[in-house]
């Protein structure tokens, strides 16, 4: 469909107030574009940092309390400011709506207001980092953080609370969304992958995150006026704290996965031209995932004087939160099975996430078990585990997913060459960087620590060279967004010739999405058989 | 297309096909938000939890300082303030908006009386030495367990007051606004779902009640 | 109103029993506090508050007449604490089960013990189930 003259979401107002005061939430998506991006940027240039002193065995580049606040503040931006927010507030914000044939999210102030908070937390975040960062690990582990640590751990903690009540606010309005607002016609079991997954996050986000909140809440009046709570000297027990933390941050690493895997699910279809195998399945399996993550959190209390019956039981539930993610994969992959496969960026990040989203799941089968994690506990196992799934699985699902919905979101076609290189360097250099890591922490390399044995070295070196290549990797998608909005050919309504509701409005979508709203008569992912693969 | 702005206050959001529509999707929103903070009181709940089972003694030392008087007392003030809210609901659903512009005052006022209590206990605990920071002294019993009461019972009845100044503000809107005739017996919205967030804070003083006041009474 | 075309809103007697009920609740609680059941008090206190919080619930904030789904997100919330409250209870209660050292069934040593008990013993000592 040829760029018309009507106005578009972009053009519909181009003073700052109509975007900082929008309520549009195709506009509020590109606020959080910006934000997030911009802490990414700022998280990955810690990790830099980080990686840099970890070239040399010794401490040589930082101290050891400045690189404790390098690792630090790594983890509180990427995980609070990048990782909770990511895919939710940016991609659902912008195309759950319209995939459920409606003109806007449930709450649309609310949503303005959510945006408003993330900001919010973002400066205090800021203001920590001005005052000379915080130390404590981004877990915040008592009674260090609460008595002893001298860095500026109150104003971290403010920040991930109220960018908590942020994530809080836009997971409430999505289940009330998916519940209240479908198009006539859009039951349950004909909504896209992608909405079944921000659902169970929802979920996730709405039970979890006040947790946490509390949980920092009590942290800091324990710091700042030395109430009882955590801290031995006053009659605490740390390991409540623990607890109370890992209640909500377990969960949240599902908040992190549980997007991309709808995102997933969306480019399988869409680049096999088939509805997924087991659409029911994979969509249980988000909802099983979301409820089965609530009980294992036990399994990051493993060596810290945690019961060792509790931790039987926890690492049971563990293993068993393990099987609905394998039942995603099996359908996933079963999907492609006759499917008229082509490879475009998107299913590059895909086939990339299947690679080392298995891994890191597969290693966290390890970490389950009691007695390995004695062994590979606090070592850079766990951080290659985790950032195997965090950067391998969130990040891919999310890159692929920009690349899919960018020409919807902006109007124009990204360049492909440069998307696919892109895609694969990510892969490469992600490879590079972690799975050394994996090694070096099962021969006993400890996570957090600014200088190590000198037989880790090489690892770390392979590791440092990858986080290099990583880097510029990931400039190479934003250079590449930025690139298509001046010279990027203008993008049709529906470039992939996919199903789904936001490839029938034009792109850029109207501020209203929709002139009339749809009535849903398919199923979703209703793609015509192929009879050249023998269906029929 | 209106509604595209933040200034628009109309009672039909201009992205909802219908008022059920609009009335159905704020309820589910309120109920929502209601489950989030029953999860953020849990936390410190389950913080009482197992610290009154590590201190039962010291636990009993403390909560027998509390006024059960003033603690029964501001417990019947909050369960009537409940019953005058949901009147109010009632009376602007059939329409009445003067009697629910009085049962909102009522709800307010009762909001007050009990704040008022709540800051006469709070001096004492002041002039007491019982706030549990730098100054902390309980006469009476030894040990580590009564300063985490009293750290637990200021935190737990600290935020529940907090949320009882905040619904105080919001209903004071809700009462000028309603005095102003914005409510309907069609769209009452505000009122209907500030009444949930009144009634969930009734709720976490029924259990602050006899978990801070009530333990070990009998001995 | 928006949510019930018709009118079921009938009386307000419905309102002015579950107020007289809470109220009374709240006097059998103060009075069975003073009683001595033993271990029982406090299941019974609890037992009490949640009837009231019930009541509260489906009588005050209209539950009963809400659309199901509002009705299992309360519960899924309640469980959902049970969970939280519950499964670490259980590290707590369980931590000196097999232990040498002698202990009851709960944990009676404070942190604070802890520290005081630990700090006199060498490094095989302290690291001995």
């Amino acid at each position: 469909m040829a760029e018309s003259t009507e106005k578009n979401y972009l053009t519909n107002g181009h003073t700052i107030k109509s975007w900082l005061l929008t309520v549009d939430h195709k506009r509020i998506a590109l606020l959080y574009l910006g934000a997030v991006t911009a802490f990414f940027v700022i998280g990955g240039i810690f990790a830099i940092l980080l990686r840099l002193e970890l070239l040399t065995p010794k401490g040589d580049l930082f101290s050891a309390d400045i690189y404790n606040r390098i690792f630090t503040l790594h983890g509180v931006i990427m995980v609070f400011f990048f990782m909770i927010p990511g895919i939710p507030a940016i991609i659902g914000n912008f195309i759950l709506p319209i995939m459920i044939g409606a003109k806007d999210l449930a709450l649309p102030r609310i949503n303005l207001l959510s945006w408003y908070l993330y900001i919010i937390g973002g400066l205090f975040a800021v203001a920590c980092l001005i005052m000379g960062g915080v130390d404590t690990g981004w877990t915040f582990y008592t009674p260090y953080s609460s008595t002893y640590s001298n860095s500026a751990v109150i104003l971290a903690a403010m920040g991930a609370f109220i960018a908590g009540f942020s994530s809080i606010l836009t997971g409430l309005n999505f289940i009330v969304t998916i519940h209240k607002m479908r198009a006539p016609g859009m039951t349950w079991f004909r909504l896209p992958l992608f909405v079944w997954a921000h659902y169970a996050t929802s979920i996730i986000l709405l039970l979890g995150t006040p947790v946490i909140a509390v949980t920092l809440l009590l942290m800091v009046l324990e710091r700042a006026f030395h109430f009882g709570f955590f801290d031995p000297r006053l009659g605490g027990d740390p390991v409540l704290f623990q607890h109370l933390f890992w209640f909500y941050s377990h969960p949240a690493v599902y908040i992190m996965i549980l997007p991309s895997m709808g995102i997933i699910s969306e480019l399988v279809a869409a680049f096999t031209k088939k509805r997924p195998f087991g659409y029911e399945f994979i969509a249980g399996s988000s909802l099983a995932i979301a409820l089965l993550g609530f009980f294992v959190w036990g399994h990051h209390l493993f060596v810290s004087s945690q019961s060792m019956y509790a931790g039987i039981v926890f690492s049971i539930l563990t293993f068993l939160v393990g099987i609905p993610s394998a039942v995603k994969v099996f359908n996933w992959t079963a999907t492609f099975y006759k499917g008229s496969i082509t490879f475009e960026t998107p299913m590059i990040y895909v086939l990339g996430f299947f690679g080392l989203f298995m891994v890191g799941g597969l290693t966290g089968l390890f970490l389950a078990t009691l007695a390995i994690d004695v062994h590979v506990h606090d070592t850079y196992f766990v951080v290659a585990h985790f950032h195997y799934i965090m950067v391998g699985g969130t990040v891919m699902g999310y890159l692929g997913g920009m690349h899919y919905w960018w020409p919807k979101m902006s109007g124009k076609m990204y360049n492909e060459a440069l998307g696919r290189i892109a895609a694969v360097m990510i892969f490469v250099g992600f490879n590079l960087t972690f799975f050394p890591q994996f090694i070096a922490g099962y021969l006993g390399m400890p996570r957090r620590y600014h200088s190590y044995a000198e037989e880790f070295q090489i690892f770390n070196i392979l590791s440092t060279a990858g986080a290099f290549v990583l880097g510029i990797s990931f400039l190479l998608p934003i250079v590449n967004m930025l690139w298509s909005l001046k010279y990027g050919k203008d993008a049709p309504a529906n470039p992939w010739g996919a199903k789904g509701l936001e490839w029938t409005i034009p792109s850029p979508p109207p501020t209203h999405n929709f002139d009339i709203t749809p009535t849903v008569t398919e199923e979703a992912y209703a793609y015509a058989p192929n009879p050249s693969k023998g269906d029929h | 297309m209106s509604g595209h702005d933040l200034k628009t206050a109309s009672p039909l959001q201009h992205h909802f096909a219908n008022f059920k529509q609009q009335y159905e999707a704020v309820s589910l929103a309120m109920w929502s938000f209601l489950i989030t903070e029953i999860l953020f009181f849990g936390g410190v709940f389950l913080a009482y939890a197992i610290y009154r089972e590590m201190y039962t003694q010291a636990f009993a030392a403390g909560s027998h300082h509390l006024s059960i008087f003033l603690g029964c007392l501001n417990t019947a003030v909050l369960i009537s303030s409940s019953f005058t809210m949901v009147l109010a609901v009632h009376s602007a659903r059939i329409g009445k908006k003067n009697l629910t512009s009085l049962y909102l005052f009522l709800t307010l006022l009762l909001g007050c009386v009990f704040l008022g209590v709540k800051a006469i206990e709070y001096h004492d605990k002041f002039i007491n030495h019982l706030v549990p920071n730098d100054t902390f002294h309980f006469h009476g019993f030894e040990g580590p367990g009564i300063r985490i009461f009293y750290s637990l019972y200021f935190t737990l009845t600290g935020l529940h007051a907090l949320h009882m100044v905040i619904g105080a503000v919001i209903l004071v809107i809700i009462l000028i606004q309603n005095m102003r005739g914005h409510y309907t017996s069609e769209y009452n919205n505000p009122i209907d779902m500030f009444g949930l967030y009144w009634h969930f804070v009734d709720i976490v003083w029924i259990f602050l009640f006899p978990l801070l006041y009530l333990i070990g009474r009998h001995a | 109103m928006s949510h019930d075309s018709s009118a079921h809103h009938g009386g307000i007697g419905i309102y002015l029993i579950i107020f007289s009920a809470l109220l009374v609740l709240t006097a059998v609680t103060v009075f069975a506090a003073f009683v001595d059941f033993g271990s029982f008090n406090t299941v019974i206190a609890m037992t009490i508050a949640i009837i009231k919080a019930v009541l509260v619930m489906l009588f005050f904030m209209h539950l009963k007449e809400s659309p199901g789904i509002t009705k299992l997100f309360v519960a899924g919330a309640f469980v959902c604490l049970a969970v939280m409250i519950g499964m670490t209870m259980n590290d707590f209660a369980t931590r000196t089960w097999g232990s040498k050292v002698e202990a009851d069934s709960w944990i009676k040593r404070t942190p604070h013990q802890y520290i005081e008990t630990t700090q006199s013993k060498t490094p095989s000592q302290k690291y001995h189930a």
